[in-house]
């Protein structure tokens, strides 16, 4: 799709919206939001820039990156099980004023799963259409 | 207790390293290695769950019913140790004959499905149920499409289409239930239901029932089964024919145990579970492929298990219950040696196949011991799961349908005894060699007849135990929902 209009608009919305899911990614320990909805909206952010300028020309492993976060989510959740307690038990961390919940890190895993698997998708889409 | 989650979170982490790992032989290396962990983590907790009546894993520390615990039960644990037996035979047959258009993904569609299967059978939360079903129908339709030929793609479509109906009536009826009671914790289920508006319970109860009934393919709605089972390479057909009915025939176990407990025969189930067997039969001697043959008798098979279920009694639940885990072994035997025919062949056709025993006399003993187990012949388990559901029908006053049951078991020995004549005897074919490991993985699965034919007892007293503290839901509820 090669339209001025979609560009000029993707170039200010598409950032705007990263930042808003990577938002709803920090915020997911006690407020809306969290891991899963964080990555879709960011995925969305990125597939809006692929309608605006073009995929980039070779698909990636996109794979991977759901097997990374996965394994980042599993991480955390087996070192409660290291420390003696069950599966995926979290504990709120302090770094100075910074307050650091392990559940954080569990939500990363699942950003990650969700952007690769949505994007993975939509390539593969992408590529069975044109 | 963190033990309940290891036959989950092990084919979870194996599925993914083999994802992310980039050469063939380290993938086979850690998938069958993860697959034996899994064994080994899945028959430790069988113990447990013995010495313990239920393991408990209170996720994230949440007490129920406020977070999601695994219960694993005898039932559970017993179901989950079967099943990793089998997804790991059935992963050295397909690496002893490996299918020409395998991509690397398939391990972790593998063990995606086999943690999928293990979470369906430990957890103890319905909503979590509905989850763990959804990860292994998503790994079946990506394992059932592998290859992606034109013609995979349409029969899978009949099956996922019915699992996405299947799926929406369990939710709705989980949302039901929700409704009616409050909680969708298992225990707190069974505590609460009896006080519950039956105007919304009942109706909920049924639409579980019918969408459990299509994962199990009872009678009418195991139209899915022969298109998916036909397709795949024959090992994956192996994994499905002989677990993923089962994970349907163990939530209705579950759904008319733990949550709504039978009291006596009851009269609808006993009709679906006979019409089901003599249909799943007729149905098997209209075939004329191996592997078709095999898929019916699935479903006439389910209808065993269900008549066990539907009896309402201890004795026949742990009946039913030995035979569906006789009847994994057998089956899983049975289509693994249709899938060493058929790679090596290439072909299941009985018209194109002839004389397999003068050729291969160790291939034909490894499909006539499983074969005639299937049909009830001692001293084999099959017998033994037979005499189990005959007499618990007899005692509960079924005589027709024990009737049935045995004309059935005529009609199987009869279709058993086609695929014999038609493949195994006969001018001897020109060979072809069948490696060393597809043997041991058919003998894997298929000396579980032997076994517990020969010496079953102790089995039958795992599953008499089992079947004892389903009757009791009382002590179930109690330890998941008292204190730590």
């Amino acid at each position: 799709m090669n339209s001025l209009v979609l560009r000029t608009v993707a170039r200010v919305v598409a950032p705007v919206v990263v930042l808003y899911g990577v938002r709803l990614l920090l915020v997911g320990h006690n407020s809306p939001g969290g891991g899963f909805v964080g990555g879709l909206v960011t995925a969305l952010a990125v597939v809006l820039g692929w309608l605006a300028f073009g995929p980039p020309p070779r698909a990636r492993r996109w794979e991977r990156g759901v097997a990374l976060g996965v394994g980042i989510s599993a991480v955390t959740g087996l070192a409660a099980v290291l420390l003696g307690r069950p599966f995926l038990t979290h504990a709120v961390l302090y770094a100075g004023p910074v307050k650091l919940p392990t559940s954080l890190f569990f939500d990363v895993g699942v950003f990650l799963v969700v952007v690769s698997a949505t994007l993975a998708a939509v390539r593969t889409l992408w590529e069975a259409g044109s | 207790m963190n033990a309940a989650a290891a036959p989950v979170l092990i084919p979870l982490l194996t599925g993914l390293l083999c994802v992310a790992l980039p050469s063939r032989r380290l993938r086979w290396g850690v998938s069958v290695t993860g697959g034996t962990a899994c064994v080994v983590a899945s028959v430790w907790l069988v113990a447990l769950a013995r010495a313990h009546t239920v393991v408990i894993l209170r996720f994230g520390n949440w007490p129920a019913p406020f977070g999601i615990v695994f219960a694993a039960d005898l039932l559970g644990a017993l179901m989950s140790a079967i099943g990793s037996w089998v997804a790991l035979c059935t992963l050295l047959a397909l690496l002893a004959q490996p299918h020409p258009r395998l991509d690397g993904f398939f391990h972790g569609g593998w063990h995606l499905m086999l943690a999928g299967m293990n979470g369906a059978f430990l957890t103890g939360d319905l909503f979590n149920l509905y989850v763990f079903f959804e990860v292994l129908l998503v790994a079946s339709y990506f394992l059932l499409t592998l290859g992606s030929t034109r013609r995979q793609a349409r029969e899978a479509f009949t099956y996922v289409a019915s699992n996405l109906v299947a799926s929406t009536l369990f939710l709705v009826g989980v949302a039901l239930l929700y409704a009616a009671v409050g909680s969708v914790n298992m225990a707190d289920l069974s505590v609460r239901m009896p006080d519950a508006s039956p105007g919304l319970v009942r109706p909920a109860v049924f639409l579980l029932a019918v969408a459990f009934g299509v994962k199990a393919a009872i009678f009418p709605l195991y139209a899915w089964l022969p298109h998916a089972y036909v397709l795949p390479p024959g090992p994956v057909a192996a994994y499905f024919g002989g677990m993923l009915t089962k994970v349907g025939v163990y939530a209705l176990y579950r759904l008319f145990t733990t949550l709504n407990p039978l009291r006596g025969p009851e009269p609808t189930l006993v009709t679906v579970a006979v019409l089901t067997m003599v249909f799943g039969v007729l149905g098997a001697l209209a075939q004329e492929e191996v592997r078709r043959i095999l898929s019916f008798h699935i479903i006439s098979q389910i209808g065993y298990m269900v008549f066990g279920l539907a009896l309402g009694t201890p004795q026949a639940w742990a009946a039913g219950l030995f035979y569906v885990l006789h009847h994994i072994g057998v089956k899983t035997a049975l289509l693994l040696v249709s899938a060493a025919v058929e790679a090596s062949y290439g072909t299941g056709a009985l018209r194109a196949l002839s004389g397999l025993a003068h050729a291969h006399p160790f291939l034909g003993l490894s499909f006539a011991i499983p074969a005639l187990s299937l049909a009830g012949i001692p001293p084999l388990s099959g017998f033994w799961a037979k005499v189990f559901v005959v007499e618990a029908g007899l005692r509960a006053g079924e005589a027709f349908a024990v009737g049935a049951s045995l004309a059935v078991s005529l009609l199987t020995l009869l279709s058993m005894s086609k695929i014999f004549t038609g493949a195994f005897w006969g001018p001897s074919p020109e060979r072809e060699a069948i490696p060393a490991l597809h043997y041991l993985a058919i003998a894997g699965v298929g000396v579980l007849t032997l076994v517990w034919g020969l010496g079953g007892g102790w089995l039958w007293d795992l599953t008499a135990t089992a079947a004892e503290r389903l009757a009791d839901p009382g002590v179930y509820a109690q330890t998941v929902l008292g204190g730590r």
